[in-house]
């Protein structure tokens, strides 16, 4: 940049610079609208909005597969009620069992959806456009943390809503049966919040490695099925007739669906799988998840504090 | 230039591809787990070959590496070019569509065997070896289910990779979804499923007790080359009408 010309945005908030040619007059919305803006962009290309139609494509089907089996159960509800007649309930889905039955789905949207929002920026090398704004690195980071977590919020609590109708609309009293569902469902919304971004993070910051879509993919989806199996695997063997490994039924807090959907359970306050050992409670998942949490959104901070821009 | 040699030199150049650093060290750790957790097993004296089948080879090299590598292979060898132009120097090349798909099968069939077959052998060899003649049996049968596996999933992938930028995401979604879900609910989409294909050819060499494979050895063998060819006819087809990228998008 020569010595003729002047960068005047001298207010902390904003930084349009002055090049001399056109003069920007205008309110300076400044950091945190930069950091809003970012956040909706990214949440809108989550679920494909603002892009053609081949990018909404594997957002919506695959959420849509994910609400399928409770859709399902609404659909049925009146035929599910009256056969029961005696008022007992039936139920094939619970609210603290839906996403250890069905959050493979779940992956498979980080593995379309995360790459999209993280790669594409490092692979045509935007990010100094970025950075040299208002925005900041670890801005940039958050936003795109909040824009995946919130997109995944809504896959998730959507089967949760389609549940809660589908049980209202079971029983004869609607009203009444409002009042008595609503307190079961509640514990859904903590839940989802936590899986989603329990999800986020780890998705996030796996990618955030890789400028191409198909490596963050083929790490993702590698970290979550064998981070799954393996603990399971050693915990099997660790408890043989031959050897106790008492340390191997704390591996099962680092498989990452186990934890998550374990964590749910505590919020509902259900037993958990009978299959997980009985030395860990609902309570352990719990923290094992909030700790991944912030283990991984600092994996992603650092991962953008020290990216070449 | 023949086609023989334009083969060779095409599979020669997505082997170079297809190996790029990064990738490569994310592969070799990938297919180190396995291996690791074949070393706890054996540090745990664990001897029942069944177990370690069902856990190990089924669990973990049929149900995920397998699928995982050969799915990125298969979609890498054209998706790359695809996505970096640079499939606009091969297509101008005076050379047959059919000789360009079989160079690149050629070379990412090749490189998934040779991950998930070295990968294989080396925890059988690690686990199984020491429990007789059993354990060798099922130490070969993986082995070959890994390359039939391989070549099957990178030629269907390599197929898909022609005809959407999003073969990897489907690839997955098919490994998650249609043989890891599904397929446990209905039985009759074995006919259908590359791992069942895998698991049937392994069951030419040994048969669990629980056994996995739905297929017999050679209903698993005819349904695994019937799916080659076909993969390998409509990749030939769709890449002789295949539009420039940049042109419709």
């Amino acid at each position: 940049m020569t010595a003729g010309n002047r960068i005047t945005a001298t207010s902390p908030a904003g930084s349009i610079y002055d090049l001399g040619y056109r003069h920007y007059e205008g309110k300076r919305r400044g950091r945190g609208y930069a950091i809003w803006s970012l956040y909706v962009e990214s949440l809108r290309s989550v679920w494909g909005f603002g892009r053609p139609t081949r990018a909404k494509a594997a957002p919506f089907i695959i959420g849509g597969l994910y609400a399928f089996p409770a859709a399902l159960q609404l659909a049925f509800s009146s035929t599910l009620a009256a056969q029961i007649q005696s008022g007992q309930t039936l139920e094939l889905f619970t609210y603290s069992t839906y996403f250890t039955q069905f959050g493979f789905f779940m992956i498979l949207f980080c593995v379309a959806q995360a790459p999209e929002l993280v790669c594409r920026d490092q692979r045509y090398q935007v990010l100094p456009l970025y950075f040299t704004r208002a925005l900041s690195r670890v801005d940039y980071a958050v936003a795109k943390l909040g824009a995946l977590a919130s997109g995944l919020f809504l896959a998730l609590i959507v089967p949760m809503i389609a549940l809660f109708v589908g049980a209202v609309l079971m029983k004869p009293d609607t009203l009444g049966a409002l009042g008595d569902e609503w307190p079961k469902a509640l514990p859904a919304l903590p839940a989802c919040l936590l899986v989603a971004l329990g999800m986020a993070a780890i998705a996030l910051a796996l990618s955030s490695f890789s400028p191409r879509r198909a490596y963050a993919a083929i790490g993702l989806v590698a970290y979550f099925l064998l981070m799954e199996i393996v603990p399971v695997a050693i915990y099997a063997v660790g408890h043989g007739d031959r050897v106790n490994w008492t340390w191997s039924d704390k591996l099962l807090l680092l498989a990452p669906s186990t934890t998550l959907g374990s964590a749910v359970n505590w919020f509902f306050g259900t037993a958990l799988d009978p299959s997980l050992p009985s030395t860990l409670g609902g309570g352990d998942f719990l923290v094992a998840a909030i700790a991944s949490i912030f283990v991984f959104s600092g994996v992603l901070l650092f991962r953008y504090r020290r990216i070449a821009a | 230039m023949n086609s023989v040699a334009a083969v060779r030199d095409i599979a020669g150049v997505t082997l170079r591809q297809l190996l790029g650093r990064r990738r490569t060290v994310l592969l070799v750790l990938l297919s180190v787990v396995p291996i690791l957790l074949a070393a706890a097993f054996r540090a745990a004296g664990e001897t029942d070959i069944e177990r370690f089948t069902r856990i190990v080879f089924d669990g973990l090299y049929v149900a995920i590496l397998l699928p995982l590598v050969a799915v990125l292979f298969g979609t890498g060898a054209f998706g790359a070019e695809i996505e970096d132009g640079t499939i606009v120097y091969l297509l101008a090349k005076p050379i047959p569509r059919a000789a360009v798909v079989i160079a690149k099968a050629l070379s990412a069939a090749g490189v998934a065997i040779a991950l998930t077959v070295a990968s294989a052998g080396l925890s059988g060899v690690i686990e199984l070896l020491p429990a007789g003649s059993d354990g060798q049996a099922a130490t070969f049968g993986y082995i070959t289910a890994m390359a039939v596996g391989s070549v099957c999933y990178a030629t269907l992938f390599l197929a898909l990779s022609l005809f959407t930028r999003r073969a990897l995401v489907i690839g997955i979604g098919y490994m998650l979804v249609w043989e890891g879900g599904l397929s446990s609910l209905l039985p009759g989409i074995a006919n259908l499923s590359i791992r069942q294909y895998s698991l049937g050819v392994a069951d030419a060499f040994i048969q669990l007790h629980q056994d996995p494979a739905r297929l017999t050895p050679s209903t698993a063998m005819t349904l695994a080359v019937i799916l080659v060819v076909v993969a390998m006819v409509v990749a030939s087809w769709r890449l002789m009408r295949f539009e420039l990228p940049g042109s419709s998008d």
